[in-house]
This record gives C-alpha cells, sequence and structure tokens, in this order.
C-alpha cells in the first residue's frame, strides 16, 4: 500500500515538471506563447526584414491571405557579402517536427511547416529552394531543416516566416513582439541571430472590433465657395474603433483621386488647388482591416481669380498639422566606401508619426535619383557605378504634411582594380532624360500642390548584360550556344514603353549576332528580366556584344557593359 | 532642241521601267527566302525574327529528366527551383511553374484538386475537366480564401505514376489586363505541353 502511494507522489510530481520544463507546450491562448528557448530560425549573423509583419506592411503582405492575421516576415541577409541569402540554411528555432513539406504551385513554392509540439505552434517557411530533411522527421533546435530560395512568387531570394496558433482548425497568424533578442520587425529593420539560445514572445491577434459607423464630415464646409490660393485641408471627425482613413476626391479637372490613402489622422491636406467644384467622402477601417460605409458625400467650389479676388489667408479654428519628425539616416553610413559589388540598400530610422518617406540620392554617373514616396524604411538599388555619392530622405506624416530634409550623407563607390570592370564615363544605367518620350510628361495644368506630380520613367539596368553558355564554359567554345541575361528597372514612378530591346551582338565587326530583341511596357518601378538562347551555335570568330534600345523604333542607344570575346 | 535633264529622265524611265521593277520584285523574292539562301552562301540569317515583340517567338523547353516537353515564350527565364519543380519568370514577375511527384494509388484527379488548395488553402473560384498532352486534366482558378479576385491558374495531370501541377501564379500583383494577357500566353503554351 505504501508502495502504490510512493509511486502516485513520484508520477505525479514527474507529471508536474514535465509540463513545467516542456517549452513547447505552451499554449498560444491567453496572449503568449513560447516565451523560452526560441531562437532565429537563421545562421548567427545581421538579417534585414525586407518586408514587416501586418503591421509595417507594404504590397502583397497587406493583402488578404489565406491566414487570420498574417504577421508574416520576410527576411534577407544584410549584407550579401558575408551570407549569401540564397541557399542559406533554415534551422529549426525551437525543437518540432516537420509536419508537412510540400510544392504549392500557386505561389508559395517550396514549403515545409514545423510544428512546436503536438498541437502547439507551427512555423511555416515559404520560396525555399530545398528540403534538408524529410516530412515526419524529429528536429532539434538549430537543426537545418531547409535552404533559402526564391520558388513561387518571389523577386529574389529571401526566407518567409511566419508563426500559426497551430496547425489545427482555422490558421492563426501569431504577432512576434521578440525575437531572439530583436524586438521590432518593422520593414527595413536590422536584426541579428544570435544561433545560441534566444526567445520568442509571440501575441494573439485581438478580435476584430467592428467599425461604428462612417466618419462625419468637418470641413470644407458642405457647399463652401473658397478662393484659388485658399490651402485644402480636408478634415473629418473620427469614428469609434477606427484606426486608419481613406479619402476620396473627385471632379475637374482632376478626375477621381484618393490623395491620403488608408492614414490614421482625420485631415487630409490637399494645397491649393484649380477652380472648379468638387465632391468628398471619407470611410473608416479598423485594425482588423474591416471597412465602414462610406460617409456622406460633401461638395465644395474653388472660385477662379477672375470671378473672385482671392481673400487673405483666414484662420480656422482647426489647429495645424503638424509635420512629421525628420528621419534620421542608418546606412549606407556617412563617408562610407564600398567596393562596385557593394548591394546598396539605403535605409534609415523610422518615424512615429510619418507613413511614407522619399528618398533622395545623387552623383556619381546618375544625376539625381529618388524612390518616389514609399512605404519602407529601406530601398534596395542594387550595385551602383563608382563615384561619390549623396543622400537624404524626408518623410510624409498621417496627415500629408512633409519634414524637412534628413541630414545628407555621403558614400563612395571605388572601382576595382579589376579592369574587365566598364568604363565609366558613360553614365551605362541611365537613359538621359532627353530619350523619355514626351507623352509621359504630366500635364502642366494640374498645379503641382493638389497632386504629387509622378517621375518620369527611365531605366535603370538592375544588373547588367550577362552572357554565358549552357556547359558553363567561358569563352564557348566553337559550336556552342550562347545564352544572355539582362535585367532591367524602370526607375521612375510612370509606364515607360520600350519599343525594342534586347542584345546587340558583331561578330568579326561586321556581321549582325543578335540575340533578339523585345517590345515592352513597364510600370513603374517595374523590372524586366530576359534570359534569351541564341538558337545558332558559334562558329569561330570575335564577338561583341551590347544591351541595345529603342523608345521609338527608330532612335537605338547603347547601354551597359559592352562583352568581348573570341571563339578559337 | 535642247533636251533637259527632267525629260532624259523621263524617257529613261519610259524605256526601262520594266528592269526597276524586275529589281524591285526579285528584292522581295530574296528577303522573303533569305532564311533558305544565305546559308547556302555560308552566311547565317540574321535573327531579327524575333523582333516581333507583341508574340515573343516560343523555345521548346524538354525536362532534363525527360518527363515533358513545352514551348514556352522565349522571354519567360527559366529558374531551377528544386525538389521536381521548374519555374519561369514572367517579364512582369508572374510566375509559371511545372511540379511533378510520385502520385499515391489512390490518387484520382479530384482528391489531388482537393488536395492542392488544403494545404495552403485557396477558394476554387472556377473548376473544370480538360485535357493537357492528351491527358485527362482539371483546371483550376484559384484565389485567397473569401477572396474573388484570382490569384493563380492551374492544371492538374495523372500520368504515368506521377502527379503533375503546371500553375501560373502571381497574378493578384499585376492589373488585370496584363492578367488576361498572360493567361493567353501560358493557355498557348499549354496547347504544346507534351508528356514523353
Amino acid at each position: 500500500m505504501r508502495h502504490r502511494l510512493l509511486f502516485s507522489f513520484v508520477t505525479f510530481f514527474v507529471l508536474i515538471l514535465a509540463l513545467a520544463f516542456n517549452p513547447s507546450s505552451g499554449s498560444a491562448q491567453g496572449g503568449t506563447c513560447c516565451d523560452a528557448g526560441w531562437k532565429l530560425p537563421l545562421p548567427a549573423g545581421n538579417w534585414l526584414i525586407t518586408q514587416g509583419d501586418k503591421d509595417s506592411c507594404v504590397s502583397s503582405h497587406c493583402a488578404p491571405t489565406w491566414v487570420v492575421n498574417e504577421y508574416a516576415l520576410d527576411i534577407v541577409s544584410a549584407s550579401e557579402k558575408n551570407i549569401k541569402t540564397m541557399g542559406a540554411p533554415v534551422l529549426a528555432p525551437a525543437d518540432g517536427t516537420v509536419i508537412d513539406q510540400f510544392w504549392d504551385g500557386y505561389g508559395g513554392g517550396n514549403v515545409l511547416k514545423i510544428e512546436h509540439g503536438k498541437g502547439g505552434p507551427v512555423t511555416l517557411y515559404m520560396h525555399l529552394s530545398d528540403y534538408s530533411v524529410g516530412k515526419n522527421t524529429v528536429v532539434k533546435q538549430g537543426d537545418q531543416v531547409a535552404k533559402i530560395g526564391s520558388s513561387g512568387t518571389s523577386t529574389g531570394a529571401h526566407l518567409h516566416v511566419m508563426v500559426l496558433k497551430s496547425n489545427t482548425g482555422t490558421k492563426i497568424g501569431l504577432k512576434i513582439s521578440s525575437w531572439d533578442g530583436n524586438t521590432s520587425f518593422f520593414t527595413g529593420t536590422k536584426i541579428s541571430s544570435t544561433n545560441g539560445a534566444g526567445s520568442i514572445t509571440l501575441q494573439e491577434p485581438t478580435p476584430p472590433v467592428s467599425v461604428q459607423g462612417a466618419p462625419s464630415l468637418s470641413q470644407p464646409d458642405n457647399l463652401s465657395s473658397l478662393s484659388q490660393n485658399k490651402e485644402i485641408t480636408l478634415i473629418w471627425n473620427s469614428s469609434a474603433n477606427a484606426s486608419q482613413y481613406q479619402v476620396d476626391l473627385w471632379g475637374d479637372p482632376y478626375g477621381s483621386m484618393t490623395p491620403c490613402d488608408w492614414q490614421s489622422g482625420t485631415s487630409c491636406r490637399i494645397g491649393t488647388m484649380y477652380p472648379g467644384t468638387f465632391s468628398w467622402h471619407v470611410r473608416a477601417r479598423n485594425a482588423s482591416g474591416q471597412e465602414s460605409e462610406w460617409s456622406n458625400t460633401w461638395t465644395f467650389t474653388i472660385q477662379g481669380p477672375t470671378q473672385t479676388p482671392p481673400p487673405p489667408p483666414t484662420k480656422t479654428a482647426t489647429p495645424l498639422p503638424q509635420s512629421p519628425f525628420t528621419p534620421s539616416l542608418r546606412d549606407p553610413s556617412n563617408g562610407a566606401d564600398f567596393s562596385q559589388s557593394k548591394d546598396i540598400w539605403f535605409s534609415w530610422n523610422y518615424v512615429s508619426d510619418a507613413n511614407q518617406y522619399y528618398l533622395e540620392y545623387w552623383g556619381g554617373p546618375y544625376g539625381t535619383l529618388n524612390s518616389g514616396w514609399i512605404n519602407d524604411v529601406a530601398y534596395h538599388v542594387g550595385t551602383m557605378w563608382p563615384g561619390k555619392y549623396k543622400w537624404h530622405v524626408k518623410a510624409r506624416g498621417q496627415n500629408g504634411m512633409d519634414s524637412n530634409w534628413s541630414d545628407t550623407w555621403t558614400f563612395t563607390i571605388t572601382q576595382p582594380d579589376n579592369t574587365s570592370v566598364p568604363p565609366t564615363a558613360v553614365p551605362p544605367t541611365i537613359v538621359p532624360p532627353t530619350s523619355i518620350p514626351p507623352t509621359i510628361v504630366p500635364p502642366t495644368s494640374i498645379p503641382p500642390s493638389a497632386t504629387p506630380i509622378p517621375q518620369p520613367g527611365f531605366i535603370v539596368l538592375v544588373d547588367e548584360l550577362r552572357l554565358y553558355t549552357e556547359s558553363g564554359v567561358w569563352p564557348p567554345q566553337s559550336g556552342q550556344k550562347l545564352i544572355a541575361h539582362i535585367k532591367i528597372r524602370n526607375g521612375g514612378d510612370l509606364p515607360l514603353h520600350i519599343q525594342h530591346i534586347g542584345v546587340r551582338g558583331r561578330r568579326n565587326s561586321s556581321e549582325s549576332w543578335d540575340i533578339g530583341f523585345w517590345t515592352i511596357d513597364l510600370n513603374g518601378h517595374d523590372t524586366w528580366s530576359l534570359d534569351p538562347n541564341n538558337e545558332r551555335p558559334l562558329p569561330l570568330g570575335n564577338y561583341s556584344f551590347r544591351i541595345s534600345y529603342s523608345l521609338d523604333g527608330s532612335t537605338w542607344t547603347e547601354v551597359g557593359n559592352e562583352i568581348n570575346f573570341t571563339v578559337p | 532642241m535642247q533636251i533637259t535633264l527632267r525629260e532624259k529622265i523621263f524617257w529613261w524611265l519610259c524605256d526601262y521601267w520594266w528592269i526597276l521593277l524586275s529589281a524591285f520584285v526579285l528584292a522581295l523574292a530574296a528577303y522573303f527566302s533569305r532564311a533558305y539562301w544565305l546559308p547556302l552562301i555560308g552566311l547565317e540569317n540574321i535573327p531579327m525574327t524575333s523582333s516581333t515583340p507583341e508574340n515573343p517567338p516560343a523555345i521548346e523547353f524538354t525536362d532534363p529528366k525527360g518527363e515533358y516537353t513545352f514551348s514556352p515564350p522565349a522571354n519567360w527565364s527559366a529558374e531551377d527551383v528544386g525538389n521536381q519543380s521548374r519555374q519561369w519568370s514572367l517579364p512582369n514577375g508572374v510566375t509559371m511553374s511545372v511540379h511533378s511527384e510520385p502520385a499515391a494509388a489512390s490518387d484520382t484527379l479530384e482528391t489531388y484538386a482537393r488536395e492542392v488548395v488544403t494545404r495552403l488553402p485557396y477558394d476554387v473560384i472556377n473548376q473544370s475537366q480538360v485535357q493537357i498532352g492528351g491527358q485527362p486534366a482539371i483546371r483550376q482558378e484559384v484565389a485567397y480564401p473569401g477572396e474573388t479576385a484570382q490569384v493563380a491558374l492551374g492544371y492538374l495531370v495523372l500520368y504515368d505514376g506521377k502527379r503533375y501541377q503546371i500553375a501560373l501564379a502571381g497574378l493578384g500583383e499585376i492589373p488585370i489586363t496584363e492578367q488576361e494577357r498572360c493567361i493567353q500566353e501560358f493557355e498557348k503554351a499549354m496547347t504544346t505541353f507534351q508528356f514523353k
């Protein structure tokens, strides 16, 4: 009897201890889970969040997906020189079991899931290049489970990682508050992986709260008449539970526009406007993305100067909107020197009351370039030609007001000793503005303060012309086929029509050996790449190739480096 | 009587117009038949044929494992994504992929079609029975759960003990007009798909 009692006590204590020390048995219910022993699923080193979670999302991470609250992160190496993203190992962040690995042809590419404890949270990885373990493999923290890749719908090698509450029932994404010593996962944030014992804190999403009705409008008054020199700011009253508002404004000569897309403030600065009658309304949405109905529609009229002389500006009772703080810069650090192979990312610090940023950089052979207004605190440029560059950033607040420019920082790209680097005398990656077709210049009749003027399109060669053979032998041998790779980007905001672009080749300085030409239309900031084969075997001879394009079909421009080789 | 230069040219044209006409006809014939006679005289044909950009030429692709062939447009960039998959990037970022894996004995087209929209859930907005490469197939148009906008299009085939998913993804990232063009190119490429 005594032994049975002792056995019961021992069994009870063993069960208690097992529950207390099993980190993966923590439930996701109650707000947090799994706060012990988790590390980033990446090798030790510095990494960069290229798309933050749902609270700082851009592009596809804001789109509705298959999971409730997609708190997914996209992560790349902070320095390709130190850690190459493509093929980098994906490590188990905690002990668990690989419960699934499969191909998702509809966007995810190679996908892998690890369940951390039976019925516990699940980490999910997408766009992998390879798996390192099979399905049902039990893995220990730090075990390699896969390799980072770019499979599926992906613009480049990165790790897409998210944490699900569990693998059963409705898939609920958990917000990561801290992981492996990092506490911010906004777009553009650098994080570091310790490859040691870290921790994670996850939050269960708060249940959606309905928006209580559409916002009510405040100013300018309905049917009011305003002078042309009046600075127009649309103001409305907040709605209960609303976290963001969207404004629609329409009327000639502007057509319809959304001057302040989803933003948290209750005003939207338009600036001065041309004469006409304009209508506007506002709707709200809550943190879960639920939208209200549109508000009532109000109308106001801007009088022409000949009809009503512009009255002096009057002060309204509304407090003037404040400009956001000026952003501080992060990378490239001031005075830095880089080689030409450096993959340039500009990044700066997040400004709490801003929702858009504008990067301007200039120098080298480029003239002045900009990012346009973006939601990120980072901007990828890629490799740059040798030269001395300066850059600065300004922020736009949720009320539409702009900050001052940040400090201006400088960095230098130096030309490597390698003589194969193309000459820098001609800026090879940019089409001079004179070659921009006049049709893409915005109409001048729109006053600039009413709507931001989009930057005209121009071509940036993201990576230059590369030639190679299927076998990898270089220079090509007689009879081999040539493969060309070019990748270009429309560096402006406006669509760009390129009538012909391709690889123009010459054999023995005279014979045409073009690889092919295509017509493409690139929207602002779109990238286009091409990997054409040359169907003809190469005979002996001296060859030279260069990217050539024509915007109008008649005037041709050659850009980028010229590649010369001899087929022996 | 003095003959002006203009009259000389006019008379010459009257006498020898047939030479000009013959030369023009010959030049046209030579241009359109250059693919035949240029190689005969030791010169290569200059491939400006690919400068019909609205319809970029298709290049036949043969799967390295010899499972299938098809002809995607030449401006689709092929990428090796491992694990029995092959992927092409279209110029606008849309991706097309062909994936094969061993089929289970119990697999039917219907069970396979259900599985591919369950692992990462998608809503099927349209599904139909078709043929690909002479084999029965299911054609799926899918959207994110609860949404109606198409994000991907796929063909599912069971052939020779394997399951094939041939898909066009990323449609939700591009404008509708671009989507239509991509789908047209994809469907055209699918008409050339053959199993080996």
